[in-house]
């Protein structure tokens, strides 16, 4: 079968190289033909006269024929054809042959000569073209049955035989000839492909220690990604970072990859040993392949695990080595120049990408801490409320933005919420940060109107920052009623979520930034959100984007929070996730979001810590849950006071102090209010001179009830007290 | 940790004027106390404490009034209480029995007056009483 297929391409393919012969050769060849043409026909005329179709004028026509053939055959070996202009000279020798025969009358001898012409167009041409010869020879090897009178008859039938041996012979050497051509052929395809996909290797490669995109990776990732493209690009399963200790005189790995690689991690090798330790030492890659079954012996970090190392060392500007890459294959295998200078560009690459990113470490962790220095580290306790603030800091990690936000709590239950943003970034943007959050706390704490605080921050920022702008909403909000007063200085609005699912906006308070009027003019806007509503502040990082209006950034946050969980924690999470639009490549975005916990109405249950300060907030739960369930004002004050004496009898005996608690029950029974305070300590007899026997008179005065149950486990003090005056009506 | 209490003193009529706003408990009642005892010179008259804002004052605090009006006397200076009739911390201020040893008075004026009246000057030139600066917060 593929000899039949050979068969077929012979003649199908049209455009074939001359292969298989040099012109010089070629040339000579067919002049030599010629030349043995000429002997060979002049031998002929001998015995077979060529005065058989003309006459006796078949004889000089004969001769002259000879003669240009004798000529034409030094001709030909001296002359400058090609292949092509041969092929026709081959065809003009078979034309002469074949009228030399015609003359003789289809004489048996002439047709040998078209052996020659044969063997020149299989011998010298190219397999197509030589195999073209084949008709024509036939066909001229035939031309004699059509002469009636052919004499020779017994040389005819043996040159017919060995004519068609030989065509035989020719075709099978064509044949054979193809095959090799086209394995000729697809060997050098091969290579071509192996030398494309060598070169197309070597630029993923080089693309991929290259790529831009790593340079925005943070440090430690964008080492093990190279590690990983490198180890990709390699095909070798171990690859490793060492950084060079100047102060231990020794190489600590940085990063590693592959089986084991945790081991490797933070090893140390001394400077001079191992494969490592030579790299940095000669400056110039090392190659270490393991002879026999034994594995590398000089590799320090991998050990018995690899039997070739390749490594190559980090250097920067003057040539000073700052480290060591090297990959490691557990099977024995070379690597290429290609992977040589592969290698050595990814640890260019590194090398520079360490030195810059060492610097950058620096100056991160001055931002870093910075900026967690002036954003609260943590939200304070607000009974009646969930705070979750987030912020997340722009695409370039290093560069601290100006967005603040803050918690304020009032003394009364009441909680200053403030969000802002200071135009520009950098350390001065965010020292100046700094500065407005430490001015807002103090002015909120002279004043908790909005607006006065907001124009008193306006005053001093044109007074002593000319020409820095910045946006500030501050939002006070009253757990007890839900009461919020706010204004906003330029800030994009506040938006509420009600219980019912549904977000808007809050209107109103609205003026310049800071900053840009040496005047005020600051307004404060009012509203009630109900229980289980939550008040977001957020910067513009999460709603701007170029390219799209201000309302369609606004919209699609209204739209995204009627999605988002209750949770105020969740919801920041789900909305850093889900509304900015440039994901975490944008700009800074802070938020700050507040639930106002919905009030069980039939009981209130807390568990404080037994520290003094714990009263206070003690005092916001109840005054918000005696306030919900519709107790008066004057009532639920004095109902504050029992409870805050029992909670101090609670705090003062609790045993141990430290971790301990106490916990405060109240029942809303309708017309009376049960309160239960228990601790897990026990009374100790008064002090002389202390004022418990005042407390409890207080609590025995100020309620309907009052009961000191002591325990083996604590004391539980029961206070009762009417809180509807229709009940006495 | 939020701040309880605001306390602002003044020079008033040869006495001290102490308003205190917010709430006055265990945590904060020694504080307030110790600030209060030292905000008095020997010159004054007395302290006038103005608990007309305060929201909330417990056992603690009651019994900080006490003392500093024990001590007061002891100094021959005298301690006034003002808790109008709507005062959030009035009921309290009268359960608690304070009356009984420390004066209650409706306004700062009144309790100015009565002051002048029952306490002879010490060493006279009580125009020169002056007061500490304020506001404190607890």
């Amino acid at each position: 079968m593929p000899r039949l297929a050979a068969l077929g391409e012979l003649f199908a393919r049209s455009e074939e190289p001359d292969q298989g012969a040099d012109i010089d050769t070629a040339r000579k060849l067919v002049g030599m033909l010629w030349g043995l043409s000429a002997v060979l026909s002049a031998a002929f005329l001998a015995f077979a006269s060529p005065d058989v179709a003309f006459g006796d004028a078949g004889w000089p026509a004969a001769i002259l024929i000879v003669a240009l053939s004798t000529a034409g055959a030094r001709w030909v070996s001296e002359s400058e054809f090609d292949f092509r202009q041969l092929l026709m000279i081959s065809y003009l020798g078979l034309a002469q042959t074949a009228l030399l025969q015609w003359l003789a009358g289809g004489a048996a001898p002439y047709r040998a000569l078209f052996l020659l012409w044969l063997g020149s167009g299989v011998g010298v041409h190219n397999a197509r073209r030589g195999a073209s010869f084949i008709p024509v020879v036939i066909g001229f090897g035939s031309l004699p049955l059509l002469y009636s009178h052919a004499p020779h008859i017994a040389a005819g039938i043996a040159t017919d035989a060995l004519l068609w041996l030989a065509t035989g012979l020719a075709l099978l050497f064509l044949i054979q000839r193809v095959r090799k051509q086209r394995a000729a052929m697809m060997s050098i395809e091969r290579d071509a492909r192996e030398r494309a996909e060598e070169a197309v290797k070597k630029v993923r490669g080089l693309e991929a220690v290259a790529d831009a995109g790593l340079a925005h990776l943070p440090f430690d990732e964008l080492l093990s990604e190279l590690l990983a493209r490198v180890s990709r690009v390699l095909e070798v399963e171990h690859a490793a970072i060492l950084l060079k200790d100047d102060e231990r005189q020794c190489l600590t790995v940085r990063a590693a990859r592959g089986p084991g690689a945790e081991l490797a991690q933070s090893h140390r090798v001394p400077l001079g040993a191992g494969i490592a330790g030579q790299v940095a030492a000669e400056k110039r890659p090392v190659f270490v392949e393991a002879s026999g079954a034994d594995p590398v012996p000089a590799s320090v970090i991998w050990q018995d695990r690899v039997r070739s190392v390749l490594a190559v060392p980090l250097l920067v500007e003057g040539g000073r080595v700052i480290g060591v890459l090297q990959v490691g294959s557990s099977e024995g295998r070379s690597f290429s120049d290609n992977d040589i200078q592969l290698l050595q560009l990814a640890a260019d690459r590194l090398a520079v990408a360490i030195d810059r990113a060492r610097l950058n470490e620096q100056a991160h962790h001055i931002a870093a801490t910075l900026q967690r220095s002036l954003l609260p580290s943590s939200t304070p306790d607000v009974p009646g409320l969930e705070l979750a603030t987030r912020y997340q800091p722009g695409a370039d990690g290093t560069q601290v933005g100006g967005d603040l936000y803050d918690v304020v709590p009032y003394s009364d239950g009441r909680v200053g919420l403030a969000i802002g943003d200071v135009v520009g970034r950098g350390i001065e943007a965010a020292s100046l940060m700094g500065q407005i959050r430490n001015s807002l706390r103090a002015y909120a704490m002279e004043d908790d109107r909005p607006d006065h605080v907001i124009e008193r921050l306006n005053l001093l920022m044109h007074h002593w920052q000319q020409d820095r702008i910045a946006t500030l909403s501050y939002l006070v909000l009253d757990p007890r009623n839900g009461h919020v007063v706010f204004a906003t200085a330029g800030h994009l609005p506040p938006l509420v979520l009600g219980p019912d699912g549904n977000a808007s906006y809050l209107e109103g308070g609205e003026f310049v930034p800071l900053g840009v009027l040496p005047f005020g003019g600051y307004t404060a806007g009012e509203a009630v959100v109900k229980p289980g509503s939550t008040v977001l502040l957020y910067t513009d990082g999460l709603v701007e984007e170029r390219g799209m209006s201000i309302d369609d950034g606004l919209e699609r946050l209204r739209e995204a929070i009627q999605r988002a969980p209750a949770d105020p924690d969740a919801m920041c999470d789900f909305l850093l996730r889900e509304v900015p639009p440039n994901g975490a490549a944008g700009d800074d975005v802070a938020v700050l979001a507040t639930r106002l916990v919905p009030v069980n109405l039939t009981q209130l249950n807390l568990k404080l810590p037994a520290e003094p300060e714990s009263l206070a907030l003690m005092r916001r739960a109840l005054e918000r849950w005696l306030g919900a369930i519709g107790v008066p004002e004057d009532t639920a004050c004095e109902l504050k006071v029992a409870c805050g004496e029992a909670c101090m009898n609670a705090v003062e005996h609790a045993y141990p102090p430290g971790d301990a608690v106490f916990e405060v029950r109240a029942l809303n029974l309708g017309e009376n209010v049960e309160i239960v305070v228990r601790d897990f300590g026990f009374w100790r007899p008064p002090r002389a001179g202390s004022d418990r026997g005042r407390g409890l008179e207080l609590m025995k005065r100020l309620t309907d009830s009052m009961k000191v149950v002591p325990g083996s486990e604590g004391t539980t003090v029961h206070l009762l007290k009417a809180v509807r005056k229709a009940a006495f009506v | 940790m939020s701040l309880l209490a605001r306390m602002e003193t003044r020079t008033e009529g040869g006495a001290i004027v102490a308003v205190i706003a917010g709430e006055v408990d265990i945590s904060n009642a020694a504080d307030i106390g110790s600030a209060l005892e030292g905000s008095v010179p020997q010159r004054a008259l007395g302290l006038v404490l103005d608990l007309s804002q305060a929201t909330y004052i417990d056992s603690a605090g009651i019994h900080l009034l006490f003392r500093l009006g024990g001590r007061l006397t002891r100094r021959r200076q005298q301690l006034r209480v003002v808790v109008p009739d709507d005062a959030p911390v009035r009921k309290i201020v009268t359960l608690a029995g304070l009356g009984w040893t420390v004066p209650h008075d409706k306004t700062v004026p009144e309790a100015l007056q009565r002051m002048k009246a029952e306490v002879a000057p010490q060493l006279g030139e009580e125009n020169w009483v002056s007061s500490p600066d304020s506001p404190f917060y607890y």
